[in-house]
């Protein structure tokens, strides 16, 4: 091991695969445990995740890492109400998400990372609503993990999530965060309700989805103000996914944004052919006629 | 994992007030295409200086300093709260009425009035608030120690980490859910209290006192009411910890009487395949320096002073009440 690590730092760094120098890598991963060597360790790690495939599981199976990169994160409450969060706290637990994220993603450590209840403690991050960019920041990152876990498309990460708030607190991130959250937050939502539970849990009672139905038309509404292709492609994607639903099919005949009905968005989605065979499609699931003995909810 | 807080819906109602005009993202950059990776940090800022100036109403701790604005300071160490009293003289001793409001502070009634508002506030949220961090605690310090001592075979070292985390991370997520619903019931029951104090009509101006009064007082008091269902959590973590982890301690005791040494077989070959030397686990316990993220447990609980004789997990957890000597003297001292 040592000597392939003596043998890669004499080597020439390829332009296209930086190599990886393993022991700096497991050296930082010991200095999370100790506060002292933590802050640089963070910095570190989290810029070379990307580059280090088994990272997940080094940080996870090591002593005392995950431990650390939690007390990072509970260490900041104090600073979320009041809001005082300064830029370098957040860039710091931004590094330790950026840790978890990796371990969100990795398949050898989703399901030990959703068993430890990891989401739930950047759930509070979720709820903060300051606008200054500490905290823009770090609603984005947590988003991030959420995102990371949801985009495996695993049943057991819908079935975590659906027993949590994650649901509000996406929708309400939907209605007020800034362009890049709620495009995560939409995503979060779409990758639940493409879950037959996760739809199905929508779609249980009237108010549940009444509130995602009309969060989803403010978003239309504003993005007809203020166009976004990436956004409005999760929000179509959304509804487009609710209608396979017949109870919402049939909401959705009445309540369906007329600007996705008519050319509002044909400029946005010029370049985007995937979004508008979908609009299409919604639009035929909702046109085909409602069979008049089916009540609605 | 069926130990979750209660389901996400119903739906909360949405938060008025807020605008829809697009946020201000000038410094966070695109996200990677078709990737949820987390975006790059924001440019480094000059420390201190980079801070955002949202301080600007003070609340108890944060006096108001010109200055880059600094994190509450918490007014009390976790030994400070002493849980033996009964709410009512916890909360005669430690009610925060700041000097100005000179007709609270000179009338009894007035004054029992709100510490009975205060009161009945807390009293609704000391048993959903603790019940939901001591099993989100649990659940989660249970998953971390024991894959971090799995292959130690002193149940005291796994025992006095695991409280220690336990009740740090009991504290901060009674700290961070209790503050935001327990302030605005904190305004609401003590603008009732003070209200029922007035007799006869009340005149728009006596209400608008009423209600700024209210404001002021639930404003400086969340903190120790916070404080309060902190270590009422904190303080019944352990035996919950203990509980979770016993079997883990009985394999150990068990190891021990029959003369072998503990480790969990999995975790050591898994360990040996996968894991490099370097930030393996070893059999047979690990190092003082190892446990610095424990430690750190110990000394530090969110929203309280740090510990300053710190309770080393690898010793014995240090008990903590105040005699009553000390308890006046900081009394006085605030």
């Amino acid at each position: 091991m040592n000597a392939l690590a003596q043998q890669q730092r004499g080597m020439i760094p390829q332009p296209q695969q930086m190599q990886v120098d393993r022991e700096r890598i497991y050296q930082w991963i010991n200095d999370l445990s100790s506060p002292e060597t933590r802050e640089n360790a963070l910095l570190e790690l989290s810029k070379k995740r990307e580059i280090v495939p088994d990272l997940a599981p080094l940080l996870w199976h090591s002593f005392g890492t995950i431990a650390a990169l939690l007390q990072e994160i509970i260490q900041i409450y104090p600073c979320i109400l009041p809001p005082v969060l300064t830029a370098s706290q957040s860039n710091r637990v931004c590094n330790a998400l950026a840790l978890l994220q990796c371990v969100a993603s990795h398949p050898e450590t989703r399901s030990v990372f959703l068993s430890a209840h990891i989401p739930l403690f950047l759930y509070p991050f979720l709820h903060t609503v300051s606008k200054t960019r500490p905290f823009e920041y770090l609603r984005l990152t947590s988003l991030g993990v959420i995102g990371a876990l949801v985009k495996t498309d695993e049943q057991e990460v819908i079935n975590f999530l659906l027993n949590t708030e994650i649901i509000p607190l996406c929708l309400r991130i939907m209605e007020v965060g800034s362009e890049l959250s709620k495009t995560v937050a939409t995503f979060i939502l779409q990758k639940i309700l493409l879950d037959e539970t996760g739809l199905g849990y929508i779609c249980h009672t009237y108010e549940r989805f009444s509130h995602v139905a009309m969060i989803l038309g403010k978003m239309v509404l504003s993005l007809s103000k203020e166009p976004s292709a990436r956004l409005l492609k999760h929000v179509v994607r959304c509804y487009l996914r609710l209608s396979d639903n017949a109870r919402a099919r049939e909401a959705l005949r009445q309540c369906l944004p007329d600007q996705l009905k008519d050319l509002t968005f044909q400029n946005c989605l010029k370049d985007d052919q995937t979004t508008k065979r979908w609009l299409v499609q919604l639009q035929q699931n909702l046109s085909e006629m409602p069979d008049p003995a089916r009540p609605i909810f | 994992p069926s130990t979750n807080p209660p389901a996400g819906l119903p739906m909360p109602p949405s938060l008025p007030g807020m605008p829809q005009v697009p946020l201000n993202v000038a410094g966070i950059p695109p996200p990677p295409t078709g990737s949820m990776a987390v975006p790059p940090p924001p440019p480094p800022q000059p420390s201190g200086a980079a801070a955002p100036s949202v301080m600007g109403a003070t609340g108890p701790g944060g006096v108001g300093v010109a200055g880059p604005p600094m994190p509450m300071q918490p007014k009390f160490s976790i030994q400070d709260i002493n849980l033996n009293s009964n709410l009512v003289s916890f909360l005669q001793q430690h009610i925060v009425i700041q000097d100005h409001l000179v007709h609270i502070h000179n009338n009894p009634t007035l004054r029992n009035s709100v510490i009975g508002a205060i009161e009945s506030t807390m009293q609704d949220f000391v048993v959903p608030i603790s019940d939901r961090a001591i099993k989100v605690a649990v659940v989660t310090t249970e998953q971390i120690a024991k894959k971090d001592f799995a292959l130690d075979p002193d149940e005291g070292r796994l025992r006095s980490s695991a409280q220690a985390m336990a009740r740090n991370v009991c504290a901060g997520l009674a700290l961070i859910t209790s503050r935001e619903p327990m302030v605005q019931q904190l305004q609401l029951t003590i603008q009732a209290a003070l209200t029922s104090n007035i007799r006869g009509q009340q005149t728009q101006s006596q209400m608008k006192t009423v209600a700024d009064t209210a404001t002021i007082l639930a404003n400086d008091n969340v903190e120790i009411c916070a404080n309060y269902i902190q270590k009422m959590a904190v303080e019944r973590v352990g035996t919950d910890m203990d509980k979770k982890l016993n079997p883990e301690y009985e394999a150990r005791k068990l190891c021990r009487q029959e003369n072998r040494r503990y480790y969990d077989p999995n975790v050591h070959s898994y360990q040996m395949e996968r894991i490099p030397e370097q930030i393996r686990l070893k059999v047979g316990g690990v190092t003082p320096q190892q446990l610095a993220v424990y430690d750190e447990f110990a000394r530090t609980i969110p929203g309280f002073q740090p510990v300053t004789d710190t309770p080393l997990p690898s010793g014995l957890r240090q008990t903590s009440q105040l005699s009553g000597q000390e308890e006046l003297h900081h009394l006085y001292d605030k």
